[in-house]
């Protein structure tokens, strides 16, 4: 262990500031044992969990583009009550805490799932920003009302810690993330997504079956930045920082801005070597408070701001 | 690939109907693609979906794909006529590790003959002494015996009502000819219960096995999880679809994977 790399996020302690974002890597309980055994996995996110079963959208479903991917996955999940009973396997001898992802469509989907979720879950992360399912996601997080009244919901239904995952998506996305810390969201994972689309040139159609997608991977990073840095001065609550980090540059850049944690996503497929991502990353966020002079990885956060 | 563009165009030069549920795609490609035996590739028509299939042959621009109509995707990829187009991204996985010592027993159930074929073909080519077993429920079911035959590929049939070739299943057939002769690899593609079978018996054996899978793939690219096979967390798009049998044992192999929605149900096949 790196006594260096622990992290508090809403009263969850972390290990390291690492964590899987949620959908990567699908939802097999398998995987989040395997992932959890990672030292320099902070946390795991799950798949986003919906009140019902969906099989998601018809193939194609994701395109490659070398600097992130785009897709329109249509949040495939077994529905929550199948999950947590996988979960249920998962959550014993767990040594990380597991993040439970979920995406209600109203305050009364959400109060079920939670309380049904809770005794599996070591906190939640709220999906209030799927870009491409319609009266989830986006269409959810961009209603004020309705987020608010989820988010009210499941404060109300769990003593754990809640996220709340912001969209890119929005004009106002300050004021949806303030929106979900005052309905009751201890911290905020950002971002989900960016809205996006590819073209086969030969086929000369959209690619994605569902035509619009959300763009993750390394041409994202620079906005997951400037979310963060914008967040950090503008709402009191904790922020995850997720998008497109690559390396350890990448995830220090997001903590310098404003970041408690950070969330890999993309980078655990596009990278040669997996999972060993997290220990290159986490390998080189040490090198670099070493070489700085820190001793800790909490005295870096939003260090861009006081030095400005 | 070019990484200009995200799939390679592809145009029905002719349609084989191999059975009445199988038919067999020759395609010229617009440009070259190199794949290793047993990767497969994403194959998509706009509006129709997208679906992974392992090649049946592939030489310089020309490309097979043999499809058994399953669902709507796959019934309308098999149906396509000359002329219409398909666009395919790849090649992904692993393909069949060709190169350990020995002698090659090559065991391809249904559509498996086919796509078995380009490692058939990459074996001999390089004087590795290599026999292959096709086989199906009956003689009308057979897949691709009279492309092997054109090809010259010497191959042996078992059909489960003995109306051609050896009357009984494939891991029956192993049996009957294992106990004849002595192989260090095997490989097999075909029904999942199969090759489950054909695994058991040659850990038993001592011979190396290899197995392609089929699980639900979406990506294609190691990102979605979908294809998982539990509890080992391999995905087969990128870890895969080649294993070895005697690693995959014991697992969800043979016994479950994963629908659409990500639920645990049992292989039926
Ligand atoms: C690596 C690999 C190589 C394959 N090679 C061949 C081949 O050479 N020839 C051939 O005929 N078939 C092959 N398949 C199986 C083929 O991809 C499926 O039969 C096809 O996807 C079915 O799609 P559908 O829309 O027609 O059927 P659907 O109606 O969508 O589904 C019918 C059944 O097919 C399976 N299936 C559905 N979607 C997928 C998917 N995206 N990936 C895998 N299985 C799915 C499921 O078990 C489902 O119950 C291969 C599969 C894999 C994973
Ligand atoms: C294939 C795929 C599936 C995803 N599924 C989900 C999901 O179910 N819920 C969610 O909140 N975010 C989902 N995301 C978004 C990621 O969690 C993350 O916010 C985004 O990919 C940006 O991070 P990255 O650049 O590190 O990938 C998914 C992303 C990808 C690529
Ligand atoms: S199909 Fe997406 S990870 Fe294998």
């Amino acid at each position: 262990m790196h006594p260096g790399m622990e992290v508090e996020v809403a009263g969850l302690v972390l290990r390291s500031p690492l964590m899987v974002a949620s959908g990567v890597l699908g939802s097999s309980p398998s995987l989040i044992r395997i992932i959890a055994t990672n030292p320099d996995v902070g946390a795991v996110v799950t798949k986003t969990v919906t009140y019902l079963p969906r099989t998601g959208y018809e193939n194609p479903t994701v395109v490659d583009l070398g600097y992130g991917f785009l897709n329109a996955m249509g949040l495939p999940n077994p529905g929550y009550s199948e999950y947590r009973f996988e979960l249920g396997s998962v959550k014993k001898g767990l040594e990380i805490p597991l993040i439970v992802s979920i995406g209600p469509s109203d305050e009364d989907e959400a109060e079920e799932m939670v309380e049904e979720l809770d005794s599996v879950a070591d906190g939640f992360e709220v999906n209030l920003s799927c870009p491409h399912v319609e009266n989830l996601g986006v269409e959810v997080g961009s209603d004020a009302s309705k987020a608010s009244g989820i988010v009210k919901a499941v404060r109300g239904s769990t003593g754990k810690p809640v996220l709340a995952k912001i969209s890119p998506n929005v004009t106002d996305f300050v004021a949806n993330a303030r929106n979900a810390v005052e309905a009751g969201a201890d911290a905020i994972t950002a971002i989900n997504t960016v809205r996006g689309m590819a073209i086969d040139v030969n086929a000369m159609r959209p690619v994605l079956s569902n035509v619009y997608g959300g763009l993750s991977g390394k041409a994202i990073h620079p906005v997951a930045v400037r979310i963060v840095f914008e967040l950090y001065e503008k709402i009191k609550a904790p922020i995850v920082g997720c998008g497109g980090v690559y390396d350890w540059r990448d995830a220090v850049e997001l903590i310098l801005a404003g970041a408690t944690a950070v969330q890999i996503g993309s980078a655990i497929a596009h990278s040669q070597t997996g999972l060993k991502v997290f220990n290159e990353i986490g390998e080189g966020v040490r090198r670099y408070l070493a070489l700085k002079g820190f001793s800790s990885v909490k005295q870096i956060i939003g260090l861009a701001h006081s030095e400005r | 690939m070019n990484a200009s563009h995200y799939y390679l165009e592809a145009t029905v030069a002719s349609n084989i109907s191999e059975t009445s549920r199988v038919n067999t795609l020759v395609l010229r490609l617009s440009e070259e693609l190199k794949i290793a035996p047993g990767q497969f590739l994403m194959v998509w028509r706009p509006g129709d979906g997208e679906i992974p299939i392992t090649p049946s042959l592939t030489m310089g621009e020309t490309l097979c794909l043999t499809i058994e109509k399953v669902g709507f995707t796959s019934s309308r990829l098999a149906s396509l006529k000359p002329g219409e187009k398909v666009f395919l991204r790849g090649p992904y996985g692993n393909g069949f590790n060709l190169s350990l010592p020995g002698r090659y027993l090559l065991i391809g159930g249904g559509t498996g003959a086919a796509s078995l074929t380009p490692s058939y073909l990459s074996l001999v080519r390089r004087g590795v002494e290599t026999l292959f077993l096709v086989g199906a429920r009956n003689r009308e079911s057979l897949v691709y015996v009279r492309r092997l035959r054109e090809l010259g590929a010497g191959f042996q049939v078992a059909t489960d009502d003995g109306s051609e070739g050896f009357k009984g299943t494939l891991p029956e057939f192993f049996m009957e000819v294992s106990s004849r002769n002595r192989f260090e690899n095997v490989l097999t593609i075909g029904p999942e219960r199969m090759m489950v079978k054909i695994a058991e018996k040659c850990v038993e054996q001592g011979v190396s096995c290899q197995v392609s899978l089929v699980r639900i793939v979406r990506c294609g690219l190691g990102v979605c999880g979908s294809c998982v096979l539990d509890p080992l967390g391999l995905r087969v798009c990128v870890d895969g679809p080649v294993f070895h049998g005697e690693k995959i044992l014991g697992s969800d192999f043979g016994r479950f994977m994963r629908d659409e929605a990500g639920r645990r149900v049992e292989v039926v096949q």
